[in-house]
């Protein structure tokens, strides 16, 4: 059979019985609809989620490899002494757009005479990498500003401020190590706080490198190099590229998806993304395989004749599996439009999760407290590619139960 | 020429206890421009005679021949290639495809036998069955008649070496059954195509020219005639 004789019974067919092709289309409109809302949501949740930590953590870090092995101790002898020259090298690298160096410990903060035990992550790093990288400086609560790199200033994490009753403007004491364990107390005044609904940001004193170097006793030094490229979607190949070089050979050059807690994350986040698809698409195909069989039955003795014309065993598959594409197209379409509406609403408005919930989580992973679902191309269009892949699934089974009917058997049920 | 031979063609249905012939070695040779009814009680082994012939089955002992090629072994894409070449169809319920239009009908025999210029050889045949003007009609705009002419339209549109026609007039009235097999006749002897019919129908007994008789899956008697009524 022709192409052209095949599409134009399978159109026939498919508006043959009004009521359950609309039935069968239904369940590709519902299943695609509903990818749309779920990915487009997923998307929201997760896209800004991983821009946020790669911008905190960087694309590729460089750091000592004995750091890495004892990461959850944060050991600061375990540092890059010298970064100047490391850095110089790094920024003549292809792909290189950025080279902040950063030291992370912990410390606890005392405001006036007070003697506070306030614990927070002391964060720090040049003034640029906060306000550049991390756009935190928009999370600023009015009055305050961010620090200036050669300026005896912190900003405080909105929690870190709250708990130890500090405002802008007051004189601090930050209390912290040295790399060879000794404490170190360095001064300095509030001049902002910031206010971004994430725990890791909220629980959080941010200095000036300059200043974390004198505290920790590294003084040309840092902990980590976060290098940065165009795209953190491209940081597995800045990484390839970066241990290639000789002056790093001897350091842990790692890409963010590789360093927890995202190489966990990571295929988490896949197997959610999968599980999403595959139980819509697997029960969306249950629907339309209950009533493209219905469909064969009915026709059995109409097969039968086709077979005894000639119709081939693959002609019968086809017969069905295209009247399945077609109702797929047009269920996908009219499936993207419907979960189109939800997901723009999703996406302009977003839903408010509470603080508690987000500091929670936040520990870990930079969840803002409002998300919104992200709209783009590829979502309706792999939405739409599941909507077809549904009705193909769908149909392929009642399909090769139409192309096993014998022409005998089928026309003698047709008397 | 003989254009189908079957030699000791057996079909076997069941194994063991359960085992029924359905024919059992039947010996016959069909003629190129035959006209040759098929009678014989319900379960004598007609529709499973012409179902070998048609090559819609196999035959589970001897040899079924069509133009000289053996149907035994063929994989189920020969076989289909081989009906839709040699062999037509006329079903007692018409079958036509009730999505299409009378051309479309026909048209769709000669899609399936790989020919070209379907639409135009379609109304043509129509014209020659006598429905003029009424190929954009679907079947269910048809009268009974009507419909069985659509058949015998879509059965020799593409020139087949055989047409096999099961209980042609079973569905249709006297009149009508009359035109169909006058129609039949015809066709017969313009296109000198082979129609073998299965039928209960003295009508179309009265107008076959040879009479094959089955009883319990085997031939009982196989008379020819002169130019029938």
């Amino acid at each position: 059979m022709s192409d052209r004789t095949l599409l134009k019974l399978a159109l026939r067919n498919a508006t043959r019985r009004p009521m359950r092709t609309a039935l069968t289309a239904g369940m590709v409109v519902a299943g695609t609809a509903l990818l749309v809302i779920c990915l487009s949501w997923l998307q929201g949740m997760f896209g800004p989620m991983l821009r946020d930590a790669t911008n905190a953590a960087g694309h590729v870090a460089v750091r000592q490899q004995a750091y890495v092995e004892r990461e959850q101790l944060m050991p600061l002898y375990e540092n890059l002494p010298e970064t100047a020259p490391l850095v110089q090298i790094i920024r003549q690298q292809p792909g290189v757009v950025d080279v902040q160096p950063r030291i992370a410990t912990g410390g606890t903060l005392t405001i006036g005479e007070e003697i506070g035990e306030v614990f927070g992550l002391v964060d720090g790093a040049s003034k640029a990498y906060f306000t550049e990288r991390q756009n935190l400086d928009a999370d600023l609560v009015a009055g305050g500003r961010w620090f200036e790199d050669d300026a005896e200033e912190m900003v405080l994490g909105a929690k870190v401020a709250e708990e130890a009753g500090a405002k802008v403007g007051d004189e601090a004491v930050l209390l912290g190590a040295t790399q060879d364990g000794s404490l170190s107390p360095i001064k300095g005044r509030v001049v902002g706080i910031v206010s971004a609904g994430s725990g890791a940001i909220d629980r959080s004193i941010y200095i000036p490198l300059a200043r974390a170097r004198w505290m920790t006793d590294i003084p040309d030094g840092a902990i980590e190099l976060l290098v940065y490229g165009a795209d953190y979607e491209d940081a597995t190949a800045l990484a390839a590229t970066l241990s290639a070089v000789p002056a790093l050979s001897e350091l842990a050059v790692q890409a963010w998806s590789t360093r927890p807690p995202w190489s966990q994350m990571g295929p988490m986040v896949d197997g959610i993304w999968a599980f999403l698809v595959f139980v819509t698409i697997f029960l969306a195909a249950l629907g339309i395989w209950n009533t493209m069989m219905m469909s064969v039955l009915e026709r059995t003795d109409e097969i039968g004749v086709l077979r005894a014309m000639g119709l081939r065993r693959r002609g019968a598959v086809g017969l069905f599996v295209v009247e399945a594409l077609v109702i797929g197209v047009v269920g996908s379409l009219v499936g993207v439009a419907v979960g189109a509406v939800p997901a723009w609403y999703l996406a302009t408005h977003g839903i408010e999760l509470s603080e508690q919930v987000t500091a929670n989580m936040g520990g870990q992973f930079p969840i803002r407290t409002t998300i919104k679902a992200a709209l783009d191309g590829g979502i309706f269009a792999s939405a739409f590619a599941c909507g077809l892949l549904m009705a193909l699934i769908g149909s392929l089974l009642p399909a090769i139960r139409a192309a096993l009917i014998s022409p005998v058997t089928a026309m003698r049920s047709g008397r | 020429m003989a254009i189908c031979e079957l030699k000791g063609a057996t079909k076997t249905y069941g194994s063991g206890a359960t085992e029924v012939h359905a024919i059992l070695g039947i010996d016959l040779t069909i003629d190129a421009g035959e006209f040759t009814a098929f009678v014989g009680p319900s379960g004598s082994g007609k529709t499973t005679l012409l179902n070998q012939i048609g090559c819609l089955d196999s035959p589970s002992a001897g040899s079924v021949h069509i133009r000289g090629k053996a149907t035994a072994g063929l994989s189920d894409v020969k076989l289909a290639g081989l009906r839709a070449e040699e062999i037509g169809f006329i079903f007692q319920s018409f079958n036509l495809i009730p999505v299409l239009t009378a051309a479309e009908n026909v048209e769709l025999a000669m899609s399936l036998a790989g020919q070209d210029g379907g639409h135009d050889a379609a109304l043509a045949l129509l014209a020659e069955v006598g429905l003029e003007g009424l190929g954009g009609r679907r079947p269910n705009q048809l009268s009974g008649g009507q419909q069985q002419r659509v058949a015998i339209a879509r059965a020799l549109v593409k020139k087949p070496s055989i047409v096999i026609a099961d209980e042609p007039t079973a569905n249709l009235d006297s009149d009508s059954g009359r035109a169909v097999l006058d129609l039949m006749r015809a066709l017969n002897e313009k296109h000198g195509t082979t129609f073998l019919f299965s039928t209960h129908d003295p009508m179309v007994v009265d107008y076959a020219r040879r009479v094959v008789t089955l009883r319990d899956g085997a031939i009982v008697s196989d008379e020819r005639r002169g130019a029938a009524s």
